[in-house]
């Protein structure tokens, strides 16, 4: 509508603001609001449309961008109080490709401190509520992401997927989220917390909203040394949403004693509508899917306590001043400026890689991942793609499970195969239980988001969950 | 073999790691500590004896460019966000 003059964009981003500004205070799914940037960047669209200048494929849609991604001098926290007051002196490449398209960046939301989480309850700013159940939980670690999309604060969004982090809150909140093949999407101004594992990703109301995201912020970058170009180019003809000869396989590990029946029937009912669309499926075993939780914790852990090792208040952020030496300081300033779960997960990764236990534990769980890889290879040589839940129940009350931190790790169980391989998967909603959205996650091969996109597509024509909107109350 | 983690490796944990930790959090992470690296254990089982380490899915290894200089932050933008500076010079705490 922008494009074709119907709307300005200015308008259109001040309708999105008019309406965070109602909602956010029941959400929390902004943290920030970059008001100022996006006004200026929305007269720079509207001045393009009326001169009949070249537009982006973005042009005028506002973008909603987790507090993990650098946006230049924009406040970046991480949700944590140990990066209060950071300003980045430079954009991430996947903000630079947004801003060439002419996207609008609109605001950070609300996440789980430095991505570690699956409810985004641990947020410095605190929790985010689930749009569709005030008293429930809006996934982590991308909840305010996925939260503002579903609840039209926003109609694009970026999170990022450690473990579960775009898919997790995507399935909870009923929007579509996709974490990308690894190494498709530069990380270059994504704030790490496990660089092997993680990757930015869109979120959105539509697989085609999804797709057009991905298609921007996707590229191989000189920044980052763990990207390449897709092989195949993501062609939009060829993601038709048919499924005739499609075959998917259904994991048993992936429908575990953890998971909620009732999850399990909305998730059956859809792989059914798929057979009747033309796809067949069978059941298959991936025996080493009982080790990839442990497997992902273990590594995550440890690759978090050296990648948050340089939070120490001296080049930035909060700290603590003390009489005494380095070693007080830095003492002083972690433990005030971290909060309860990322000091798990830091002291965790430290007895992992620790001498004496680094044999059992991290190289332990590197081999396991080039085991579950290597089984994952080996079904999708034979299937287009693997078809589970995404999470094992629908979303759960607020501080339900926050005293128990394993019980909250249990939650990533149908993820985190995807990390560990570093194989695409997308979430997209499938039903609701009792008013609940529940997510179903589409796993496939290397580069193979298209086979991905075209079964969800497939799906969503079918399901149309897309028309339901949260009453918000 | 059973690897506790009682609060006296906590407490070595958080002095490795540059954590302070209360004494109530000692406590409470020691339990919760504990109970999660139980379930890691379960990874004693695998069987990956013949397994190759990978540190990349992609089997990517050495991607370099060449050392030519090229444009990158100015120093003024590079420490802007520096709490305590002398001049271009971070100042760090005392090392020694």
């Amino acid at each position: 509508m922008v494009v074709e003059g119907e709307v300005r964009a200015e308008e259109a981003v001040e309708v999105f603001y008019d309406r965070i500004g109602k909602l956010n205070p029941k959400l929390n799914a902004f943290i920030r609001l970059t008001r100022g940037g996006a006004l200026k960047k929305a007269k720079e669209v509207d001045r393009k449309v009326a001169q009949g200048g070249r537009l982006g494929r973005l042009a005028g849609l506002p973008i909603a961008v987790k507090d993990n991604i650098c946006v230049k001098d924009v406040e970046v926290t991480c949700a944590s109080r140990i990066l209060s007051g950071y300003r980045p002196p430079y954009n991430a490449t996947v903000i630079e490709k947004i801003e060439r398209e002419d996207g609008i960046v609109i605001g950070s939301t609300n996440m789980d401190e430095y991505a570690m989480g699956s409810s985004t309850e641990n947020s410095f700013y605190g929790p985010t509520r689930n749009p569709w159940s005030l008293d429930r939980v809006a996934g982590g670690s991308s909840g305010g992401s996925a939260a503002c999309v579903t609840a039209r604060m926003a109609p694009l969004a970026l999170g990022s997927d450690t473990g579960g982090s775009i898919r997790c809150p995507a399935s909870f909140c009923s929007a579509v989220g996709l974490k990308p093949t690894y190494g498709l999407v530069s990380r270059y101004g994504l704030i790490a917390y496990a660089c092997s594992l993680e990757q930015i990703g869109p979120i959105a109301r539509t697989v085609e909203d999804c797709l057009l995201l991905l298609n921007v912020i996707a590229g191989g970058d000189l920044k980052d040394s763990t990207t390449i170009d897709s092989p195949i180019p993501l062609d939009r003809e060829r993601v038709e949403g048919r499924v005739e000869g499609v075959r998917l396989a259904v994991a048993k590990e992936l429908f575990g004693e953890g998971t909620d029946p009732r999850v399990g029937r909305e998730v059956w009912n859809s792989i059914n509508l798929l057979e009747d669309l033309g796809a067949s499926y069978e059941e298959v075993s991936i025996p080493s899917l009982k080790y990839a939780l442990a497997a992902y914790y273990i590594i995550a852990m440890s690759e978090a306590s050296s990648n948050l090792a340089r939070y120490d208040g001296v080049r930035y952020g909060f700290r603590v001043e003390v009489e005494g030496d380095w070693s007080k300081t830095y003492l002083k300033t972690r433990g005030e400026g971290f909060g309860a779960e990322v000091k798990r997960r830091i002291l965790l990764g430290t007895f992992a890689l620790s001498a004496g236990y680094y044999g059992r534990y991290y190289l332990k769980a590197l081999k396991v991942r080039s085991v579950v890889k290597n089984e994952l290879l080996s079904i999708l040589k034979k299937f287009n793609v693997i078809i589970s839940p995404t999470m094992p129940t629908p979303p759960f009350k607020i501080r339900e499970k926050v005293e128990d931190p394993l019980s909250m790790y249990m939650m990533d169980v149908d993820t985190v195969p995807a990390n560990l391989a570093g194989l695409p998967a997308i979430s997209i909603p499938c039903g609701f239980v009792e008013g609940l959205p529940v997510g179903l996650q589409i796993m496939g091969k290397f580069f193979r988001e298209a086979d991905v996109f075209n079964v969800a597509l497939a799906l969503e024509r079918e399901l149309e969950f897309f028309k339901k909107v949260p009453e918000v109350g | 073999m059973e690897v506790r983690l009682n609060e006296e490796l906590v407490r070595h944990l958080m002095w490795l790691a540059k954590l302070e930790l209360s004494d109530e959090e000692v406590k409470t992470f020691s339990n919760q500590l504990s109970k999660i690296l139980e379930y890691f254990n379960i990874l004693d089982q695998a069987i990956v004896e013949e397994v190759e380490v990978e540190f990349n899915v992609l089997g990517l290894k050495n991607v370099l460019r060449e050392d030519e200089p090229e444009p990158t932050l100015n120093p003024e933008d590079a420490l802007r966000n520096v709490p305590i500076k002398r001049g271009n010079y971070i100042e760090a705490p005392r090392m020694v």
